[in-house]
């Protein structure tokens, strides 16, 4: 397996078990993961590095994923330009297009497995195969 | 057992903790904003835990309660305090499930049952907060109905749909259970009302009473995908099995297009960092799956893209990343809603595995052919018996004949797409075109499973669309003058296909006042299409018929509405481009029927030669009935023309060399060589000199000068290089 050396992804989460979940899922892989427990400690994670792609949530407390997105796409280049996947627990057309709106390069909804993740962040990032 | 089982148990006590406190906390003081969203937050992330430990019916039973607290939440009012208590409850029976799962390590085998009654109870609350809580009842009896009623089949389903139309959705064009068949991965579909006491008697059936469920084996993302037209009218929930992996072309395809529609928002906050980053995502996909010729395309694309503070460019090299990249072409098929990729003809056709294998084994037999032939040719040269030879080469011809025909069928199935690619596309264009007229219509569709070729099917849009915009716009009456004919004040057009043996009909019907051929007559003669004697001398059918005539339509129109008098005459012409026929047929008060009649196929045409005047035509074999020789006093002239007896019916006969100037006197012969046909339903009969052989043609229709020759399908080269003029029959016997 190709090592995913150096690519940095940052999950934003509020709960403590699926960071540790997505995390589990990326680090064996090579991948250097940084995590942020609601939107605005993301954007301050965002601002200090750069990031190959952002995994965020929507229902977070402070900021929620939505309000995260829509600072991060109004930020300059290359910041604004990071692949981000929403991952939330809402399943309808509605939320899909909600995030969509708000600058969504994917969305996946909860449960994620892991494979699925992995799978998800080798393409956003452009692990090499 | 799954290995975040400790952190799971560590995190969801906490949260269990907080949560107790917090709703003590708000026993004291209800109105506590904080607490209550806290609250909220504690059930939602102990949700997603159950999740990442596959914890099923933990998941069932927070949802409910959370939708509760998240209605609590929404509400100006303070929270009520059973509901309170029942999430105190479920709090309660969570501890005890997270006890149990710490001495085994597994899910509590108790817990499904368990979950059901407390949702049944967190159920009960409905009178703290009507609304909300009777939407979360809702929302479990639902999935309890599909449960049941799937039985087995639930285990399969990712996605439960939910999907009430709006009460006016038909009056929109809408079209629910087509809706709902058009859902991927399929696996069951429960009907039922939205008010189960309603009565026939009471019910309106213009208005929607529909309360449809379905599961799907398919994702939610997909499903929501296909559901995107009524996207307000639908809720839609995970199950139990989380989306797996895909393969990897898919999953490219599927993250591109994203891209794509990711690209179609116009709003202008954060509009070069959304394009940035569909360029840049798009780019790492594509370098993933190991296209770099591709990505440095889209790379290229997505710098011009952001020089120019416009997304055109990365469009269009997503789109032809998209084109190239050989894969399912589920993301080709462009969806309104969520990528707004163009339409264009696909140039890529899925294709099921089944027609490829027929043509996998087609092509096998044809080599043991090729081998047998072979054989018999050496036979020849060593000099064995001719007679023996030929024998065995004509049952090798036979059997190459066949397979050839096979083969043909089999490529042709390939070429072949539902008329729902097209037909899909009106309830939109119908809808938006009555409310511009200030009328409401309901698009009905039947048949849309039908099947035709792809350049057929794609072709067929522009003059559909023509004939149903005449019909919104000319057709249906406004509404005074419906209620005044005694009418439903709702318009009804009908689009329907079917297949009838080598063509496809579709037929567009509407409710209207007709057409009034008087006033087609005083149209036609204005515009110098046909005298006042020809036009006199005329049927009805035949003067509706001039609707069809170049230069019939410009400006004021048959049925007094000005304006888009859209030409029919262009859709008589594409039609006939695409080998078909149109025709119209009208009842005065009661309606319009445009007919269209399509090969079911562009490629062959199997015809039967004949010679008439000294030189060979061909008849399109599916119009011929029979070839008949009969005795020439069994002809009798009527009126203009002759006929004669078939079994127990009147035939027409008309003398093919005549009738295309050919100078010939065929009186004195005592037989007469006829060719029965029907044509557009009628029957009639061609007398030729000569009945020729039938064949497999590729027809070429007329162009250019020639295009407009009457009764004229095409023509198409013989072996020896002479071309044939394939005739049209029905042109020849109007």
């Amino acid at each position: 397996m190709t090592e995913a050396a150096g690519l940095r992804v940052l999950i934003v989460d509020d709960a403590a078990l699926i960071r540790t979940y997505y995390r589990a899922a990326l680090e064996p892989r090579g991948y250097v993961v940084d995590e942020a427990l609601n939107g605005l400690e993301g954007l301050e994670k965002v601002l200090l590095q750069a990031f190959d792609m952002i995994i965020v949530d929507v229902n977070m407390p402070q900021m929620d994923g939505m309000t995260f997105l829509k600072v991060l796409r109004a930020k300059d280049l290359p910041v604004g330009a990071t692949p981000v996947l929403v991952t939330t627990s809402e399943a309808g057309p509605q939320d899909m297009a909600a995030a969509r709106a708000a600058g969504a390069n994917s969305y996946l909804v909860k449960p994620i497995r892991q494979d699925v993740l992995a799978q998800y962040a080798d393409m956003l990032c452009g692990r090499l195969p | 057992m799954n290995e975040f089982v400790e952190q799971f148990l560590l995190e969801c006590r906490e949260l269990v903790a907080q949560a107790t406190d917090d709703l003590i906390a708000l026993e004291e003081n209800p109105g506590d904003r904080e607490r209550i969203d806290s609250t909220f937050r504690a059930f939602h992330t102990l949700k997603g835990a159950a999740g990442i430990v596959e914890f099923a019916a933990m998941g069932r039973m927070l949802h409910v309660a959370e939708d509760l607290l998240s209605a609590a939440r929404a509400s100006a009012t303070a929270i009520r305090p059973n509901v309170l208590s029942e999430c105190l409850t479920a709090l309660d029976m969570l501890s005890r499930w997270l006890d149990a799962m710490e001495g085994s390590g597994e899910v509590p085998p108790a817990a499904e049952a368990e979950a059901d009654q407390m949702i049944a109870r967190l159920a009960l609350t409905s009178d703290a907060a009507p609304v909300a809580v009777a939407a979360a009842v809702d929302d479990h009896d639902w999935l309890e109905t599909l449960r049941t009623k799937a039985g087995a089949a639930f285990s399969q389903a990712r996605t439960a749909i939910r999907y009430r139309p709006d009460t006016d959705a038909y009056l929109r064009g809408e079209d629910p259970l087509a809706l709902i068949a058009g859902v991927p991965g399929l696996l069951q579909i429960a009907l039922g009302l939205r008010d189960a006491t309603a009565s026939l008697a009471t019910m309106d059936p213009y208005a929607s009473a529909l309360d449809i469920l379905a599961l799907s084996a398919a994702g939610s993302d997909d499903v929501a995908r296909a559901l995107a037209g009524a996207r307000d009218q639908v809720a839609l929930r995970s199950l139990a099995a989380p989306a797996a992996a895909t393969a990897a072309p898919e999953m490219a395809r599927t993250l591109l297009s994203a891209q794509l529609g990711l690209l179609q928002e116009t709003s202008p906050d954060g509009f070069l960092g959304r394009l940035a980053s569909a360029g840049r995502s798009a780019v790492n996909v594509l370098r993933h799956v190991g296209d770099g010729v591709a990505a440095d395309t889209v790379a290229t694309a997505a710098d011009a893209a952001i020089a120019q503070n416009s997304a055109a460019p990365l469009v269009a090299a997503l789109e032809q990343a998209l084109g190239i990249a050989a894969a399912p072409p589920a993301a080709v098929t462009p969806d309104a809603a969520l990528v707004a990729v163009p339409v264009v003809a696909p140039r890529a056709l899925r294709v099921d595995m089944d027609r490829i294998d027929a043509l996998v084994k087609l092509s096998g037999e044809l080599i043991v052919v090729k081998n047998a032939i072979g054989h018999v040719a050496r036979l020849v040269h060593d000099g064995s018996d001719p007679g023996a030879a030929a024998a065995a080469l004509r049952r090798q011809h036979a059997l190459f004949e066949r397979l050839a025909a096979e083969l043909q069928g089999a490529v042709l199935r390939i070429r072949v797409l539902p008329l729902r690619t097209v037909f899909r596309r009106f309830p939109k264009l119908v809808r938006e075109t009555a409310v511009s007229v200030g009328k409401t219509v309901r698009l009905l569709t039947e048949g849309d499973a039908t099947e035709a070729d792809a350049t057929i099917v794609d072709a067929l849009f522009e003059p559909l669309l023509h004939v149903l915009r005449n019909a919104v716009d000319h057709g249906i009456e406004d509404t005074a003058r419906r209620a005044e004919a005694g009418k439903s004040t709702i318009g009804t057009i009908t689009l329907r296909a079917r297949r009838d043996a080598d063509s496809v009909m579709i037929e567009i019907e509407d409710d209207g006042g007709g057409i009034d051929a008087g006033r087609v007559r005083e149209v036609a003669q204005a515009r110098g299409i046909a005298g006042a004697e020809v036009l006199d001398a005329m049927t009805d059918a035949e003067a509706i018929d001039l609707v069809f005539a170049a230069g019939f339509s410009t400006a004021a129109t048959v049925t007094n509405l000005s304006g888009r008098g859209v030409g029919m005459d262009s859709v008589r012409t594409a039609v006939g481009q695409l080998g078909g026929q149109v025709s119209i047929d009208s009842r005065p008060g009661q309606g319009t029927i445009v007919r269209m009649v399509l090969p079911f196929s562009l490629m062959l045409t199997r015809v039967m030669t004949v010679e008439a005047g000294g030189q060979s035509f061909a008849l399109p074999l599916d119009t011929i009935i029979e070839t008949t020789i009969i005795d020439r006093d069994r002809i009798t002239a009527i009126g203009a023309g002759r006929a004669f007896a078939l079994r127990d019916r009147t035939v027409p006969l008309i003398d093919l060399a005549e009738t295309l100037g050919l100078a010939q006197d065929t009186s004195q012969k005592p037989h007469a060589k006829i060719v029965v046909m029907s044509a557009a339903g009628q029957l009639g009969a061609l007398e030729v000199d000569r009945l020729g052989e039938r064949m497999d043609v590729m027809l070429k229709p007329m162009e250019g000068l020639l295009g407009g020759m009457r009764g004229v399908a095409g023509t198409t080269l013989l072996g020896d290089g002479r071309v044939l003029v394939v005739l049209d029959v029905a042109e020849i016997f109007q």
